[in-house]
C-alpha cells in the first residue's frame, strides 16, 4: 500500500514538473475552456488536468508498446478529450479491434480444413 | 469405426455454430420504415471505395466517409492514424480522434437502423462497426453503409474487399448488434445529423474545438444555437470561440446572452470578468465576478478560478497598460442570489 502511495506522489510531481511543456494550451490563462467545464467534476481543477497528463502520459505508452508509430501517438492522441482518454487508458486491452473480413476467411478456411481432415465434411475432394 | 463416433458430434458443433449465428430476432426491414420520410429504396452509389488491405479495414472504411465528405485522403495516409499493429485493427475512439483532425465532426448515431437509415436519406454514408464471429469470439470489422433495399430485403455496404456487399437486414441487424449497434456518421462543419441528439451534439462540438479544430466548431455552434437558442452549453462555447479567434465583441455579446438565461452560470461569469478585465475594466470585471462568487455554491468547482481571477485582476496583471475604453457602468449583467431554474435540455455538467 505505502509502495503505491509512494509511487503516485512521483508520479504526481513528476506531472506537475512536465505540465507546462506538455499540455496543450487551447484556452488562454483564466478563461475557463468548454471542454473544462464539462469534464470538471473535482473542486479542484488542476488535479483533472494533472489527471489527464497521466491518462494521456500510459495511453501513449500502451499504444507504443501495441505497435504504433512512437512519432505519430502524440498526435494521435492530441484530438481525445480527457473523458475519452481514461475511457482508452481502462479498456485499451478489451476495446474492438476492428479488422476485417480477411481474418474471418482464413478462420473459417481452417474450420473446413479440420472439418475435412477428421472425415465431418467432404468438401475438398476431387471429382 | 472411430469416425462414426466423431461424425455426429462433429456436425453438433458445425450446427451450434450454425444457430449462434443464425439465430436472430431481428425483423426484416419493412419494420425499420415506419417513418414516412425514409424511402423504400436508397443507393450512395457516389460513395467512393476503397479495397481494404490485410487488416486494413478501419483505414479503409474511414477514407471511405472522409472522402464522402469532401476531404482528400486515402487508407494509406490513415494506417499511421489509427491502425494499432499488435492489435491487427483500429480502435473506435481512434477513429473519432481522425475524423477530428480532419476539422469534421465525429457523431455517434443512435444504436437503432432508422438512425442510419436516415442518415443515408441525408446523403451521408455511414461507418458501422459488425462482429462477423460469436459475441463470445468475435471478428470485429469495419463497414460503411451506404443503402438499403426494401424490395430484398438487403442492407448495402462498402466492406472489406467488396465494392458493394448486400447483407440481409436479419442478417446485418445480428452483426451490428453484436458490437454493440455502434455506428458514426461525419458531419461538416456546420452540418447536422438527421436526427440530432442536442447534448451529444454540443458536446462533440466542444471535443472537436478542444482538438484544436477553432474554426469549424464555430460553425458547428452557429448551426446549434440557430435549433437550440438556449443550449447554455453552445452558448458558453460559442463565446469562447468568438474569444478564441479574436472577437472580444461577439464574446463579451455571448456571455451576457448566457447570463440572462443562466445569471448563476458561474463560468460564463469567469470569462466575461476576465474579458472585461483585459480592456480595462477593473470594476466591473470584479462586480461579474462577485455576484458570480454569490451564486457558486461552495462545491462549485468553478468557485475556486473565480477566486484565482479577482486575485489575479487585482494585482493588475491582466490589464496593465491597457487603455481603458467604454466599461459598462458595475455589474452590467442581471443577477439574483436565487438559484435560477435550470434551462432544459444540455447543462454545462
Amino acid at each position: 500500500m505505502h509502495r503505491i502511495f509512494t509511487q503516485r506522489i512521483i508520479v504526481w510531481i513528476m506531472s506537475f514538473s512536465l505540465l507546462g511543456t506538455s499540455l496543450p494550451s487551447i484556452t488562454y490563462a483564466g478563461m475557463i475552456g468548454t471542454q473544462t467545464l464539462i469534464e470538471t467534476r473535482q473542486a479542484d481543477n488542476t488535479r483533472a488536468r494533472v489527471e489527464e497528463f497521466i491518462s494521456r502520459d500510459s495511453v501513449r505508452d500502451q499504444m507504443i508498446a501495441l505497435g504504433a508509430d512512437p512519432a505519430e501517438v502524440r498526435d494521435r492522441l492530441a484530438a481525445l478529450t480527457g473523458d475519452e482518454l481514461r475511457l482508452l487508458e481502462q479498456n485499451l486491452d478489451t476495446m474492438p479491434a476492428g479488422s476485417g473480413v480477411l481474418t474471418v476467411i482464413g478462420i473459417v478456411f481452417v474450420v473446413l480444413l479440420i472439418l475435412e481432415l477428421t472425415g465431418v465434411i467432404d468438401i475438398f475432394k476431387k471429382v | 469405426m472411430q469416425h462414426f463416433h466423431i461424425r455426429p458430434a462433429g456436425l453438433i458443433v458445425v450446427l451450434l455454430l450454425l444457430a449462434g449465428g443464425c439465430a436472430n430476432r431481428h425483423p426484416g426491414l419493412e419494420a425499420y420504415l415506419s417513418d414516412s420520410d425514409i424511402t423504400s429504396t436508397l443507393e450512395l452509389r457516389d460513395t467512393p471505395f476503397f479495397p481494404q488491405e490485410e487488416y486494413q479495414c478501419g483505414p479503409a472504411a474511414l477514407a471511405t466517409v472522409l472522402v464522402a465528405s469532401d476531404i482528400s485522403v486515402t487508407p494509406d495516409e490513415l494506417t499511421g492514424k489509427v491502425y494499432l499493429p499488435q492489435r491487427e485493427g483500429s480502435l473506435q475512439l481512434e477513429l473519432i480522434a481522425a475524423v477530428r483532425r480532419y476539422s469534421r465532426l465525429p457523431y455517434i448515431l443512435d444504436g437503432e437502423l432508422p438512425a442510419i437509415l436516415s442518415e443515408l436519406t441525408t446523403g451521408r454514408p455511414v461507418l458501422v462497426l459488425q462482429n462477423l464471429g460469436l459475441a463470445s469470439y468475435p471478428f470485429w470489422h469495419y463497414a460503411v453503409v451506404i443503402g438499403f433495399d426494401t424490395t430484398r430485403d438487403e442492407i448495402i455496404l462498402r466492406s472489406g474487399d467488396r465494392q458493394r456487399l448486400t447483407m440481409s437486414t436479419r442478417k446485418f441487424m445480428h452483426s451490428w448488434e453484436l458490437a454493440d449497434y455502434w455506428a458514426l456518421a461525419v458531419l461538416r462543419p456546420g452540418e447536422m445529423p438527421a436526427a440530432p441528439d442536442e447534448t451529444r451534439y454540443v458536446h462533440g462540438i466542444a471535443a472537436l474545438e478542444s482538438a484544436g479544430q477553432t474554426e469549424a466548431a464555430a460553425l458547428f455552434y452557429t448551426t446549434a444555437l440557430s435549433l437550440w437558442p438556449d443550449n447554455t452549453l453552445a452558448l458558453f462555447g460559442a463565446g469562447n470561440n468568438h474569444y478564441a479567434q479574436g472577437d472580444r465583441a461577439s464574446a463579451e455579446a455571448t456571455y451576457r446572452r448566457l447570463l440572462v438565461l443562466r445569471p448563476d452560470h458561474a463560468a460564463a461569469r469567469n470569462n466575461l470578468a476576465y474579458l472585461l478585465a483585459e480592456r480595462g475594466c477593473i470594476e466591473a470585471a470584479i462586480a461579474e465576478l462577485d455576484a458570480g462568487l454569490a451564486d457558486a455554491g461552495h462545491d462549485d468547482p468553478v468557485r475556486q478560478h473565480l477566486l484565482d481571477t479577482r486575485a489575479e485582476i487585482l494585482s493588475n496583471d491582466i490589464a496593465a497598460g491597457v487603455a481603458v475604453t467604454s466599461c459598462p457602468s458595475g455589474m452590467a449583467t442581471p443577477h439574483t442570489s436565487n438559484r435560477a431554474p435550470h434551462q432544459s435540455g444540455a447543462s454545462a455538467r
